[in-house]
């Protein structure tokens, strides 16, 4: 910016006005950090949680009602680290079903075969639990759910609750 | 940037291009925002849908445990909501508030039926079957969005 001309240069004002709005923008620039910052909850961990739960709710309850019937010896009710186990007709064979949870990770399996992982990593699974509700003409399962994950604020925990029916109890 | 010194930037067009600069950058918040906004009013549906499918399946299960004790005790039009009381749903006149502001409510009110037996808007009063309305309504700027849906209760197991 120097010139040869030494009569040449910026003059007072002008280094006001550059200053100005300078600090004009950095101000500006300094409230849209911190306005994401105060954002970064919302907009990354609880919508993540929100979905995963929503999905596992939907996932598990959807299951749950197409079984015939509860596998009670092969499930744990009743405690936060729970397992559910059910029989389903399909295609004329009958399929066993498991999901359960281990190190805070959903998992699911068919028949005895190899696990599959339904929620990710990063989210803790810090209630699995299923209720088995019985009526004189039918059984259902109550699923409670909650996910745990770290925010500026510390440690969040999100419930997420389903209920559902065996259609293939009714007698 | 010219070889010449006499050349370089004014502080005009230094403004300028700040101002552009700070121009786009608040666009850029402002569409960040209008996604979140997206985000956010769309896992609140998806919320709805969920909640309202456990509202018809707990109803559905008090139909199964006593059709009598805890449906047909109910008043006409009165607003019920459900809630679990550690081992069966039950109806209560009382609100509650679940997260995010949401609530959810059944009304009852009584069916008709020709004489084919067909549901009407006139005849004969069904004794035994009962319609719900169940709402699932949740804050949405400064306004109330509402799901609803509706579904008949017929005391099929007579109990």
């Amino acid at each position: 910016m120097k010139t040869k001309q030494n009569q040449k240069g910026f003059t007072l004002i002008e280094l006001v006005v550059y200053v100005a709005g300078l600090v004009i923008l950095s101000g500006v620039m300094v409230l849209i950090i911190i306005q994401f910052y105060m954002l970064y909850k919302e907009i990354i961990a609880v919508p993540r949680a929100d979905r995963t739960g929503l999905t596992l709710v939907d996932r598990i309850t959807k299951e749950i009602r197409s079984g015939d019937q509860i596998d009670t010896l092969n499930s744990q009710f009743n405690t936060t680290d729970g397992i559910i186990e059910f029989d389903s007709e399909e295609n004329g064979s009958t399929v066993a079903r498991r999901f359960y949870v281990e190190n805070g990770i959903v998992k699911f399996s068919e028949n005895g075969g190899t696990a599959v992982s339904l929620s990710p990593k990063d989210l803790y699974v810090s209630n699995f639990q299923f209720k088995l509700v019985s009526t004189s003409v039918s059984q259902a399962v109550r699923f409670d759910l909650e996910l745990q994950f770290m925010t500026r604020n510390g440690t969040e925990t999100k419930p997420y609750t389903g209920f559902s029916i065996l259609r293939e109890s009714y007698e | 940037m010219t070889p010449s010194f006499k050349k370089g930037m004014s502080i005009v067009e230094i403004i300028v291009a700040a101002a552009i600069i700070a121009v786009s950058v608040i666009g850029i918040v402002a569409a960040i925002q209008v996604y979140l906004k997206v985000v956010y009013q769309n896992t609140r549906e998806t919320q709805a849908v969920l909640l309202l499918d456990e509202t018809a399946e707990a109803l559905q299960y008090m139909r199964d445990d006593g059709f009598g004790a805890h449906i047909e005790s109910k008043t006409l039009g009165d607003t019920y909501t459900i809630y679990w009381d550690g081992s069966g749903y039950e109806l209560s006149t009382s609100t509650i508030t679940l997260p995010y502001g949401m609530t959810r409510s059944v009304v009852f009110s009584s069916i008709k039926r020709d004489g084919n037996d067909q549901i009407s808007s006139s005849g004969s009063t069904d004794e035994n079957t009962l319609k719900a309305v169940i709402t699932i309504s949740w804050p949405y700027k400064e306004e109330m969005k509402i799901l609803s849906s509706e579904m008949l209760i017929h005391d099929m197991y007579e109990n």
